[in-house]
């Protein structure tokens, strides 16, 4: 069976907020999970000098879920969207949307930035001829 | 009822509409005295001579400037009727320049520059805060507008840098004439510390300031002064320890101070580190590092929102 990571409701009507669970996927949204990692408020909270924009507040155990990450778990779409601002994950859907209005050539997968710097200190290290020497070289 | 005025008999240009009698004309009445005083002893007043010219600093029979040194208060007071009223001497830009030197180049710490040179620690802040805006502002090319610093510096006693900070001779001048600027001393009053408080001690104890603070669930005066340091140091120097040993623990004391500066912002970074602010698209993300096992709701145990007997109103502003 699937390990999801995704959002378990709690809160009354009208006012959710939810837990991060890692759970099986097949297990209804009230069962206790495998573990509860974070919390997410969706409703936000107003500015204190009531200028600007509310804040929703996260909390989550990332050494936790880079661990779930590792495993296999899958997160769920929202909560995709909230790893994602940890940094932990590639952000799914702002880049989808971007790709849908602009085109493909608008995102495009992250390449190392000083590949080539690498590459010649590597070299300048090796002999040629010698394993990890690249071809062109020898 | 008056009289009827009579008949216009002259032409309109040579009535006099003046209700001016001649008392109130000629050099001996009120008005003549005035014109009098402003071409006499009141013509320093017309225009601006560098520094303030208070009315009150001028005595009144003779019109001669009073002695400064013996009436100092005579020399900040603008209003002549409230004695209350005192002008609050400001820093010359010299004075300024130095306290943004000390603080950002020599890298002092805004304490030790403020006991340094007798200005408050808010103040010490302040003025380094305005002069980095101001250099940001000139460095991408803006223009210092000084209207206002010049007029303000002609109508207040500015305080130039003390001769014993410059390690020179001379300077000092201004209103301070080498003294302390401000009280740096100032004891803040604690909400806690208003209320009155009847403690029966025997005669025999000793009751320090240490114990009232107690007593006021505060710590000591002696501790919530800006400057604590200055109070141990008068004290090693009433209990005569000699120089080289003050001088000693002192630097003890600094070290201590910046161990534990360090270590704060050790701390401080921890915390920024667990907790970090996004702003995306309609609201602002606050991300808090957690730890499972203590996040989250747990799992059959009903929230107690409802129960009686719990404060459900916000007690706190966050």
């Amino acid at each position: 069976m699937v390990v999801k990571i995704r959002l378990a409701r709690f809160g009354r009507r009208h006012a959710p907020i939810y837990n991060i669970v890692v759970a099986q996927a097949r297990s209804a949204q009230t069962n206790r999970p495998i573990e509860v990692i974070g919390t997410y408020n969706p409703i936000p909270v107003p500015p204190v000098d009531g200028i600007g924009k509310g804040t929703k507040h996260i909390e989550l155990d990332t050494a936790r879920a880079k661990y779930w990450l590792g495993t296999g778990a899958q997160p769920s779409d929202p909560v995709w969207r909230l790893l994602s601002m940890f940094g932990l994950l590639e952000p799914k859907w702002s880049l989808a949307r971007l790709q849908s209005k602009v085109g493909k050539s608008a995102v495009k997968p992250k390449e190392p930035r000083n590949v080539e710097d690498v590459t010649k200190s590597i070299q300048g290290n090796i002999g040629v001829g010698e394993p990890g020497a690249t071809a062109k070289n020898a | 009822m008056p009289p009827r005025p009579p008949p216009m008999a002259t032409s309109i240009a040579k009535r006099t509409f003046s209700t001016t009698t001649t008392l109130q004309k000629g050099p001996d009445s009120a008005r003549g005295a005035m014109f009098a005083w402003l071409s006499g002893p009141g013509a320093v007043f017309k225009q601006p001579t560098g520094e303030p010219q208070y009315i009150t600093s001028y005595d009144r029979s003779t019109w001669e400037r009073k002695d400064k040194a013996r009436n100092p208060d005579a020399f900040v007071q603008p209003y002549p009727f409230n004695r209350f009223f005192k002008s609050q001497p400001v820093l010359s830009d010299a004075f300024r320049d130095e306290i943004y030197n000390r603080v950002k180049r020599q890298g002092h710490s805004v304490r030790q520059v403020s006991a340094a040179l007798s200005v408050s620690i808010e103040r010490v802040a302040a003025v380094v805060r305005l002069k980095q805006v101001e250099k940001e502002h000139l460095a991408k090319g803006g223009k210092l507008s000084t209207f206002l610093t010049t007029a303000l510096n002609q109508m207040l006693p500015v305080v130039d840098l003390p001769a014993s900070a410059t390690g020179r001779g001379g300077g000092g001048g201004g209103a301070g004439g080498g003294g302390a600027f401000e009280n740096i001393q100032e004891l803040p009053i604690h909400s806690l510390a208003g209320r009155q408080v009847f403690v029966p001690t025997s005669e025999s104890r000793e009751f320090t300031r240490a114990d009232a603070g107690k007593e006021f669930g505060l710590p000591p005066a002696d501790v919530m002064v800006p400057h604590p340091d200055l109070v141990t140091l008068a004290k090693e120097r009433f209990e005569s320890v000699p120089l080289h040993e003050r001088i000693a623990r002192q630097e003890e004391r600094d070290r201590l101070e910046k161990s534990w500066r360090e270590a704060e912002k050790v701390r401080a970074d921890e915390r920024k580190r667990q907790k970090k602010v996004l702003e995306v698209g309609r609201w602002k993300w606050c991300l808090k590092e957690a730890e499972t096992g203590k996040v989250g709701f747990r799992y059959g145990f009903p929230l107690p929102d409802r129960k009686k007997g719990h404060v459900k109103i916000p007690t706190h502003v966050s």
